[in-house]
C-alpha cells in the first residue's frame, strides 16, 4: 500500500506541558500539522520516536482559538531584562571603565535580547487552539499564533465543508436550540431515573458477603 | 451514599460532556450563539477571554446507535464467524469471514473483523491505525555525528561508528517517518561512520607502526 501523500500545514513547534515543559529542551515534544486527502495529522515528535493523531475531516465538531497572554508575559519579561541591560551599557559608557571589549560585549547582548522582543511583537498575538471531535479535544500547540492559526484554518475550512457540507449562520442557531432542548429533555429524563433509583438497594445495604446456611 | 444508580449516572455525565455544545477553554462556560462561527475574536460570555469559535456540521450529528445484530432465522443462512447464532452481513476484507453487524468494523469505508483490526494495528498493515513510529535514521544519524559535535566524546566513536553502520544497514527498509520518505540521513550516517572507522583503523595501523618501528 502506497503511503499516503502529507503536505505540511504548520512547522514542528515545542509542546509546552506545564511551566517545566518549556525548560526541558532535551526531552521536549515538537508537534506538527499536516494536511492529507480526508484529514488533519498532528505529529508529536520526540527526536527519535513519532505519534501520529489523525482527525478526519468528516469528523471535526469545532475548532477553538483562544487568545492568550503569552506575548505580554514574554514581552515584560525581555523589555525587563533589556532595561536591565541598557542600564549598564549606559553606565559603561559614561561611567568609569569604558572598556571596549566589554561595550562589544553588551551590545551583544542587547541584540539577543532585543531581537526576540521585535519577533515576538511582529509575529503578532498569540493563542491556543482546540480541535474538536466527538470523543476528545485536542490542543494543537504548532498552531501558537492567531495569524498562524487563521492561516491554517483557512486552508482545513474548506476541505471540513466538503466533507461535512456547509452550515449557514443561521442554521447554527437553530440547531444550538434544537441541541439545548434535547439536552434539557435528557437532564430531566435522568432526574426522574435518578428519583426512581433513590429507593434502588445501595453499596452500603448489600450483604458483605453470601453465607450458605448448612442444612 | 454512593449507590449502584449514581456510579451510572457518573459515567453518563462524562460522556454527555464531549457531546454538549461548545465550551470556553478556560472557564468552561457553555458558548452561545454570538460567539460560534464569527469571522473575528469574540469575548467570551465567562471570562472575557477572546475567542473564535468555528463549528461544523458534525456538531449536531447524531450518531446511530450500532448494530447488535441480527438472530439467524433461516436454517443454512450464513452467520457469524463468531458469533454463531447472528446473522453475517458482509465478509472481512482482511480474513474473508463472514461477520455480523456487531463484529463489523468499519475503517475509511473498508470492513474488518474485530481480530484483524487487531493485527492490523500491532503489525502495522492498516496504515491508517499506525500511532507510532520509530525514526531510525535519526538514531543513525545522531550516533554518527553527535560525537563529532561534542567534540570532547570524539573517542566514544569507536563504538558509535559501527553502531551507526550498522543501524543504517540494518534498518534501511524499516519505514520512517510517515511525512518523510527520504534516506539521506542513512546516507550521511553511513559515509561519517565509514569514515570514524577508517579513520580509527590508519590511526591504530600508524600506532602498531610506531610501536613495531
Amino acid at each position: 500500500m502506497a503511503e499516503q501523500e502529507y503536505r505540511r500545514l504548520t512547522r514542528s513547534r515545542v509542546r509546552r506541558k506545564g511551566f517545566l515543559g518549556f525548560f526541558t529542551i532535551v526531552a521536549s515534544t515538537r508537534s506538527s500539522l499536516w494536511l492529507a486527502k480526508d484529514h488533519v495529522l498532528s505529529i508529536d515528535s520526540r527526536r527519535y520516536t513519532e505519534e501520529y493523531k489523525r482527525f478526519y475531516f468528516r469528523d471535526i465538531q469545532a475548532i477553538t482559538i483562544r487568545q492568550t497572554k503569552r506575548r505580554a508575559i514574554w514581552n515584560f519579561a525581555l523589555m525587563l531584562l533589556l532595561v536591565f541591560w541598557l542600564g549598564m551599557l549606559v553606565s559603561m559608557v559614561s561611567g568609569f571603565e569604558s572598556d571596549s571589549a566589554t561595550i562589544a560585549l553588551l551590545c551583544t547582548w542587547f541584540l539577543i535580547l532585543a531581537v526576540p522582543l521585535l519577533a515576538n511583537n511582529i509575529l503578532g498575538p498569540t493563542c491556543a487552539v482546540y480541535l474538536r471531535t466527538a470523543v476528545q479535544i485536542e490542543e494543537l500547540p504548532s498552531l501558537n499564533r492567531v495569524r498562524r492559526a487563521h492561516k491554517a484554518l483557512a486552508r482545513i475550512r474548506p476541505l471540513i465543508s466538503a466533507a461535512q457540507g456547509q452550515l449557514a449562520p443561521e442554521e447554527v442557531s437553530v440547531r444550538i436550540r434544537e441541541m439545548n432542548q434535547s439536552s434539557d429533555a435528557s437532564a430531566m429524563a435522568g432526574a426522574s431515573q435518578n428519583a426512581r433509583s433513590e429507593s434502588a438497594p445501595t453499596v452500603e445495604d448489600a450483604p458483605s458477603r453470601i453465607v450458605v446456611e448448612p442444612q | 451514599m454512593a449507590t449502584f444508580s449514581v456510579l451510572g449516572l457518573n459515567s453518563l455525565a462524562g460522556r454527555r460532556q464531549i457531546h454538549s455544545l461548545p465550551s470556553c477553554p478556560k472557564c468552561g462556560a457553555p458558548l452561545v450563539e454570538g460567539v460560534l462561527n464569527q469571522p473575528s475574536l469574540e469575548p467570551c460570555p465567562g471570562c472575557q477571554s477572546l475567542l473564535q469559535v468555528e463549528v461544523f456540521p458534525a456538531l449536531f450529528r447524531r450518531t446511530a446507535p450500532a448494530g447488535s445484530g441480527e438472530i439467524v432465522l433461516v436454517d443454512g443462512e450464513s452467520s457469524c464467524f463468531y458469533h454463531a447464532s447472528k446473522k453475517a452481513v458482509l465478509a472481512c476484507q482482511g480474513c474473508g469471514r463472514f461477520v455480523c453487524a456487531l463484529c463489523d468494523c468499519e475503517l475509511n469505508g473498508e470492513h474488518f473483523c474485530p481480530a484483524c483490526l487487531e493485527t492490523g494495528k500491532a503489525k502495522g498493515k492498516i496504515k491508517s491505525l499506525e500511532n507510532r513510529r520509530t525514526l531510525y535514521d535519526s538514531i543513525a544519524l545522531s550516533l554518527a555525528i553527535l560525537p563529532l559535535v561534542i567534540f570532547i566524546f570524539w573517542f566514544f566513536t569507536i563504538v558509535t561508528a559501527p553502531m551507526a553502520l550498522f543501524m543504517a544497514i540494518r534498518y534501511w527498509n524499516a519505514p520512517g517517518s510517515i511525512v518523510r520518505h527520504t534516506r539521506i540521513r542513512y546516507v550521511v550516517a553511513m559515509i561519517f561512520a565509514t569514515l570514524q572507522i577508517a579513520g580509527w583503523g590508519i590511526g591504530i595501523y600508524f600506532l602498531i607502526e610506531n610501536l613495531h618501528g
